[in-house]
């Protein structure tokens, strides 16, 4: 099970209309209610992503909630799910924290944040993000154990494939073949039964 | 435009939605994205799948007072006036950048500049190829992962064009070759020291640290 025990409290949808509320309006029960759900996950996520203790995970949850109020006004439900969003701020947060306490040697250091690459948005666009989102979650929840582990290995964990690979002594090649087919499935959900097989 | 047809690796593409390529890998991909259309929907599904992912994960506990701490913070910065974004420690390397970069000679037909030097052993470099030139035949000890920016080359897996990435780990061996008519300009993206076959680009490959 993906959600084993945590029961997400709120529909996707409402987690959308948090932060549109937030954008427009400066709406802190809205915040409140995200922050519930998000904030002690974000914590868990920067534990496992950035190898920090809990005091520093714990910051950089609270660091991760401020960009999601101060960034209201760019989220754009047609682009994304709320969740997919605030993933993206705290990918973003973790990238910059690694790369800080790394201080690679470089002419140009380059943050490596995510530029905005702008697709065509269409009306009914927001209500495919949220139901694309909803199927996805299922989805996961039905992934075979050992694809959904990986999933988070390759999502959460603070190394490469290579290392990922070593760890459970697995070929390189079966690690990287296993993520392939869940990613498949996944996409499959996303894209309907009949695109999940055009694969890059 | 010529249409794009080698493109990174699923697994690259998760890792680079999950932010665990190294800058030189990612500035590959992140170039490629800006051309790909493809990838870039891949990459749009990678990032719900990552948010799916966050959801779902389970709940640690925080702290006393977490949320009155956040609301406190919020005045603070509301208190301040509007916080601008971080402001990034470089400007990110684009293909106009690259164009400008000096390149050296590195061998007959080859010019090269290294654009950035990790501490983890990656590498991002620049590569320009007189057409008809081949690198010896080599190895890898990870990924290496090479965008077409100008010109074209080719490789036992086929055909590579502006656009193209190609994307190969330590158990190819290969030997590629700019064509056509133009030089070849690539940005390649290593992991370690290249592994050459032949003792005299191994010596050579020591000397330049390729």
């Amino acid at each position: 099970m993906a959600c084993s025990g945590a029961q997400p409290a709120a529909a996707p949808e409402d987690w959308s209309g948090c932060i549109l509320a937030i954008a427009r309006a400066g709406d802190r029960a809205a915040f409140a209610t995200l922050f519930a759900h998000f904030a002690p996950r974000l914590k868990a996520y920067f534990r496992r992503a950035s190898a920090l203790g809990d005091a520093a995970s714990e910051e950089l949850a609270q660091d991760a909630m401020l960009a999601v109020w101060r960034k209201a006004a760019q989220f754009d439900p047609a682009r994304a799910a709320a969740e997919t969003w605030i993933f993206a701020i705290a990918r973003n947060l973790c990238i910059d924290r690694l790369r800080q306490m790394r201080a690679a040697t470089a002419l140009h250091a380059t943050l490596e944040q995510w530029p905005e690459v702008p697709e065509a948005p269409c009306s009914s666009a927001a209500f495919e993000r949220a139901a694309e989102q909803e199927s996805l979650r299922r989805a996961l929840q039905e992934l075979p154990e050992e694809q959904l582990r990986l999933l988070r290995l390759a999502y959460f964990a603070e190394k490469s494939h290579a290392a990922i690979a070593a760890e459970l002594g697995m070929p390189l090649g079966t690690v990287k073949g296993r993520l392939r087919m869940a990613l498949q499935r996944l996409r499959g959900v996303m894209r309907g039964p009949d695109k999940a097989t055009h694969d890059v | 435009m010529y249409e794009i047809c080698h493109h990174p690796s699923d697994p690259t593409l998760v890792a680079h939605a999950a932010g665990r390529l190294s800058p030189a890998a990612a500035t590959v991909v992140r170039l490629h994205l800006e051309l790909c259309a493809t990838c870039r929907a891949a990459m749009r599904e990678a990032e719900a799948i990552g948010g799916a992912l966050l959801a779902c994960l389970p709940a640690e506990p925080l702290g006393p007072e977490a949320l009155a701490r956040a609301m406190r913070r919020i005045d603070a910065a509301d208190a301040a006036g509007r916080m601008g974004p971080p402001v990034p420690a470089a400007p990110p390397l684009t293909r106009e950048v690259l164009a400008a970069q000096r390149l050296r000679w590195l061998a007959p037909g080859v010019r090269h500049c290294v654009v950035l030097d990790g501490t983890g052993g990656e590498v991002l470099r620049l590569l320009r190829v007189r057409p008809g030139t081949a690198l010896p035949q080599h190895g890898h000890h990870g990924t290496e992962l090479t965008l077409v920016l100008e010109g074209a080359f080719r490789d036992v897996a086929g055909h590579y064009r502006a656009g193209d990435v190609l994307e190969v780990d330590e158990e190819t061996r290969h030997m590629p070759a700019a064509e056509g008519p133009t030089d070849c300009f690539c940005l390649l993206a290593t992991q370690g020291r290249l592994r050459f076959d032949a003792l005299l680009p191994r010596i050579f490959g020591l000397l330049v640290r390729l």
